[in-house]
């Protein structure tokens, strides 16, 4: 079974990806803000990390930094608010995988992930 | 705006008036100091040659005949002495008399105008009756020396009226020149006291044009500065509307992204048909609203600057046939026949993408509004350096009032209609700020019954504009 781990200060956005990837029978653990999220992170054990750029405590693209210098390779989802090209300049320089803007389709997302599910 | 205008007009006012006033009343001093010029001139010219030779001439003609009476006397005291006139001494009164007539010449020269005085003729003739009197009676004194002295007393009787006269011509001439100097003087004061004047307007009037100039240029700056303060604001209060709508949608964005989310997800769980249907209206209007936020983010940041743009160059031939593959699929899936027309050659330098929104945009409405079964066409070309995309439906057409206001934010000419259609209101201004930041434009034509044709135009890239357009046009319909 994968695990995916969540990090997103959004609620609603949270129970939203646990509910419709446990459907699909994937894990998911969820951090509300960067600091628990970095806790679990280097806790490790991940197949797929999925964070938003908007965080509490540390933002996510300075986190996606630090775990990759760390030597981290998990795939990683960024979910952006924003969807201006200077954040996603910045994401390619912090080694994420792939951006996803809100609003996003539910299927495309869940597209996304199973197919860095399968690669990884 | 009643105000600025009035104290605007006051400086201006003040400053015409003090230039015309400053001019007139050059002009006015400028004849005036000429005409005191000629004055002084000719007062002064008069006193030196009339009245003071006058005087002079007065003066000479008093000394002729007091000299013509001092010889007179000098023949008395030599008769006196009993020894005879000498011929020396009548000589002398000879002279004195000739010289006597001889000023008599030259003041009736002069030509005296004054009737009060004797004139010249007068003199002479008591001269000449007091020579004609007396000159006889030198001659005979040696015989009759009683008739001498007779003819002398009588003669002082004549000397004196002619000295008394002399006397006369010489006051007037001192009169006369007294009051021409004094006129003169009086006229070189005027002058005197007209330059002080002239001064003294000239200062005054500098003083009211540097005031109005001052004025006006305290009222420019005021103005200006008014102005700027006006525009600063104006521009303010624009990025913070376009900050608040770009605010809003951002916050949006995230609930309609669980919204929707979950009535996917909703979708896949429940079988029941009412839930299903209460999904789908969910998923329907979430995405509506998700459409819309992104048409009201577009505009926004269209407000505040120009809408980010990824140009690229692209040949017309191989976008139209991408752009007419997609509005083909569009109206199929709203069940409406669909043609083209396609034509044009050339190079674009545009956002590709955002050029296709903007037609599809058209086809949709396109598609909204015609009649079951009438077709929705797609026509291009390629004229006067630009690419013409025009899409024609046979629909109900637009009133010409409501025409030139179809581009407007949420404008709709059938509000019932445009409702059930489903459609934001936004599309047809975001097809025109997407034209407008290519360069280009829209434009609208209708006839109310038989149809409407939009039609998207943006400039060619500079230096591929082919030199006949018409001559690459490619096939119909392919």
């Amino acid at each position: 079974m994968s695990r995916v781990l969540v990090i997103e200060d959004d609620p609603g956005i949270a129970r939203l990806l646990k509910r419709g990837l446990a459907l699909e029978g994937i894990e998911v653990d969820i951090a509300e803000d960067g600091f628990a999220g970095r806790e679990l992170w280097e806790r490790g054990g991940f197949d797929l990390v999925i964070l938003d750029v908007m965080l509490p405590g540390v933002d996510g693209l300075s986190l996606c930094a630090e775990r990759r210098t760390a030597g981290d390779e998990v795939p990683i989802i960024l979910l952006t608010a924003r969807d201006e090209e200077e954040i996603a300049h910045r994401a390619r320089e912090a080694g994420i995988t792939a951006c996803i803007g809100k609003p996003f389709s539910f299927p495309e997302l869940l597209e996304r992930v199973t197919a860095l599910l399968k690669a990884g | 705006m009643e105000q600025p205008k009035r104290i605007r007009s006051q400086p201006l006012q003040i400053a015409v008036s003090a230039v015309g006033g400053l001019l007139i009343f050059i002009a006015v001093v400028g004849v005036v100091g000429l005409v005191l010029n000629y004055r002084i001139t000719g007062v002064t010219q008069e006193a030196l040659t009339y009245d003071v030779e006058l005087e002079d001439h007065g003066d000479d003609l008093r000394v002729a005949v007091l000299d013509v009476r001092h010889y007179q006397r000098n023949l008395y005291f030599e008769a006196l002495t009993g020894q005879g006139i000498s011929r020396t001494r009548v000589a002398d009164f000879e002279g004195a008399y000739a010289t006597l007539l001889q000023e008599i010449d030259e003041l009736e020269e002069l030509g005296i105008r004054d009737e009060d005085v004797p004139q010249p003729e007068d003199f002479r003739r008591v001269a000449r009756e007091y020579y004609e009197g007396f000159r006889p009676a030198i001659d005979l004194e040696a015989s009759d020396h009683r008739a001498f002295l007779d003819a002398h007393e009588e003669a002082l009787v004549r000397i004196d009226e002619l000295e008394a006269a002399a006397r006369q011509i010489d006051k007037l001439g001192e009169q006369r020149s007294a009051a021409a100097l004094s006129n003169v003087q009086r006229t070189a004061q005027n002058a005197e006291f007209l330059m002080l004047a002239v001064l003294g307007g000239l200062v005054l009037v500098g003083a009211l044009l540097a005031y109005a100039a001052l004025r006006v240029v305290a009222e420019l700056r005021r103005l200006y500065d008014s102005e700027q303060r006006a525009a600063e604001a104006l521009a303010r209060a624009n990025q913070a509307k376009a900050d608040f709508i770009a605010d809003a949608s951002h916050e949006l964005r995230t609930p309609l992204t669980v919204l929707h989310g979950n009535a996917q997800i909703g979708l896949q769980l429940e079988d029941r048909p009412e839930q299903r249907e209460i999904f789908e209206d969910i998923l329907r209007e979430s995405t509506r609203m998700s459409r819309l936020v992104e048409d009201l983010l577009f505009l926004a940041r269209s407000d505040s600057a120009s809408p980010p743009l990824h140009r690229e160059l692209v040949e017309v031939r191989s976008f139209l046939f991408g752009l007419a593959a997609r509005a083909a699929a569009l109206a199929q899936e709203r069940g409406v026949p669909f043609s083209r027309e396609l034509g044009g050659y050339g190079t674009l330098n545009a956002d590709v993408a955002r050029i296709e929104q903007a037609v599809l945009i058209f086809v949709d409405n396109a598609a909204k509004y015609c009649p079951p079964g009438t077709p929705v066409r797609l026509v291009s070309e390629t004229a006067g350096g630009e690419l013409r995309i025009t899409v024609e439906d046979r629909g109900p057409g637009i009133p010409e009032e409501d025409l030139s206001r179809i581009f407007e934010r949420f404008y709709r000419v059938d509000k019932t209609r445009a409702r059930r259609q489903g459609g934001s209101g936004l599309g047809l201004s975001i097809a025109r700020t997407i034209a407008e930041a290519h360069g280009g434009r829209v434009e609208a034509e209708s006839r109310v019954g038989e149809g409407t044709k939009m039609t998207l135009a943006v400039p060619l890239a500079a230096g591929t504009v082919p030199e006949r357009d018409r001559e690459a046009a490619m096939g119909e319909g392919r």
